[in-house]
């Protein structure tokens, strides 16, 4: 069995668009959460979103930019950083046993938008024949495919908003397993489209708008109300550690542990003892002892289900240790990204272990005596010697993935 | 404006090709579209003309017979009145 590591990093995210600003961002305790445009939507009665800046036309000539929905030209571009971040350079033998797992919950939903506005508002007679190419769901993965000539396994994970955990950790598995020399891993998601944010807005999943915006998502935080929505793209590239030891790679972690399980229960409802049940199968496929995590990068939605769901799941798998390890939800500032969310949320793991800094969980400000974990509220904490951590990944659909990774040597 | 000139703008708009390099007796395979850009570029010029080309029409050899069947489809579908005629 190889030993796994994180030999790239991409990103392209509501709190900038590589890496470092990213995680200077989270560390900052600041929020890429905003208001749209004052014209934008006014039938939506929730008008906040995590957004990124982001210019296609700096990245792609216009005649391919046009061509790629917004979910595959953040994914090209994550997928582009993390190779440049790797010095990834194969060869045409290597390329036929290296491929792409890329997760996305939505796909290129605003391209489909567009086609049925077109066809129900305009009675267009004719849609783009670039629609079903560009919305199909594993276009992103594809293009980085095709982009790096990959000729390895290239899947696309839809597991809603574990998608992108999934896909890391089944690229784990398989170079692990010896079966791929490198993986690209991650997710991408572009959906702030009308129907999307109406669909959610619906289902009553969404924060209120606090009077200031970037407050209005509240993990933990006793007046929490629910999530809001984001936007962007992560990607790691995985390989063997003697591999990326040979090439003299810089290591920004190591993949120890992993799971994926089902709730097996309700189809939006998180299940208490499934996440419990996917956290202790990630300790145990890492083997390690529960206090060996010391910091746990929480799914933490806001949702009032979640967070219970989630802190007494913890409680149960790490005991009375549960009190001492600092846990954060960073959706508090660069909000859900659905499918891209395990992916971004496992690159600030990794890089919350390589700084020895846990970002914080920002806007919590009442306490919830049913979430009396210790959050890190406010600003983030150093902790010097932190060498191992957790993220959690819950969906819809009860499908949890779990990562584990320590700091890489 | 030409209907050459209206396509030649067209394809620099959403390809970058270059209109002067392009003659009219060539094949239409010489503008170096794949299959999917040349249902995109048929999708962009029925926007352009307001038209809807019969896809059994999509079946040319040259520039000029894909010119040609643009006018024809116009003529058909979508005639302008006369420039010299003001409408009261």
């Amino acid at each position: 069995m190889n030993r796994v590591v994180i030999s790239g990093l991409g990103v392209v995210s509501p709190l900038g668009n590589s890496s470092d600003e990213f995680f200077n961002n989270l560390a900052a305790g600041k929020s890429g959460i905003g208001r749209f445009p004052e014209d934008f939507l006014p039938r939506l009665g929730i008008r906040i979103a995590a957004r990124c800046a982001f210019d296609a036309l700096e990245h792609f000539p216009g005649t391919i930019a046009r061509k790629l929905d917004r979910v595959s030209q953040f994914a090209l571009v994550a997928a582009t950083q993390a190779a440049n971040d790797a010095g990834l350079e194969l060869t045409e033998a290597e390329k036929r046993r290296s491929g792409v797992y890329c997760g996305t919950s939505m796909g290129g939903i605003t391209t489909l938008d567009l086609a049925y506005f077109q066809l129900l508002q305009e009675n267009a007679s004719r849609v783009s024949p670039l629609g079903i190419p560009m919305a199909m769901n594993n276009a992103a993965a594809s293009h980085i495919s095709i982009q790096f000539g990959l000729k390895g396994s290239c899947i696309t994970y839809s597991t809603a908003c574990s998608s992108s955990a999934i896909a890391i950790g089944e690229a784990f598995r398989l170079i692990q397993q010896g079966r791929a020399e490198v993986m690209f891993a991650g997710g991408s998601e572009a959906s702030l489209a009308f129907g999307v944010l109406m669909g959610w807005e619906s289902l009553g999943t969404l924060a209120r708008e606090a009077s200031d915006p970037a407050a209005s998502c509240k993990p933990f935080s006793k007046d929490r109300s629910g999530f809001v929505l984001g936007e962007g793209a992560a990607m790691v590239i995985l390989e063997s550690r003697d591999r990326a030891l040979r090439r003299g790679a810089r290591i920004h972690g190591e993949v120890i542990g992993y799971c994926s399980t089902a709730d097996a229960g309700h189809i939006t409802k998180p299940s208490e003892e499934g996440l419990a049940i996917a956290m202790q199968t990630a300790l145990d496929d890492a083997q390690i002892s529960p206090d060996r995590i010391g910091y746990i990068n929480a799914h933490g939605t806001a949702t009032p289900a979640n967070d219970v769901a989630e802190t007494r799941a913890i409680k149960n798998v790490f005991g009375e240790m549960a009190y001492k390890i600092p846990l954060s939800s960073t959706k508090s500032m660069h909000g859900h990204l659905l499918g891209a969310a395990g992916a971004l949320e496992f690159i600030a793991t990794a890089l919350s272990v390589q700084h020895q800094t846990i970002p914080p969980t920002i806007n919590l400000a009442v306490p919830d005596p049913e979430c009396d974990l210790d959050y890190v509220p406010g600003q983030a904490r150093k902790v010097p010697g932190l060498m191992t951590a957790m993220s959690n990944s819950f969906a819809f659909g009860g499908t949890n993935a779990v990562l584990v990774l320590n700091r890489g040597t | 404006m030409t209907t050459l000139e209206r396509l030649k703008q067209l394809l620099f708009k959403q390809y970058a090709i270059d209109g002067a390099g392009i003659k009219t007796e060539a094949p239409i395979d010489s503008l170096g579209l794949d299959s999917l850009d040349m249902l995109d570029f048929f999708y962009a010029i029925e926007k352009e003309f307001n038209i809807k080309i019969p896809t059994e029409n999509f079946n040319f050899h040259s520039i000029q017979d894909l010119v040609d069947l643009v006018e024809r489809t116009v003529q058909e579908q979508n005639p302008q009145p006369p420039p010299n005629i003001t409408l009261q």
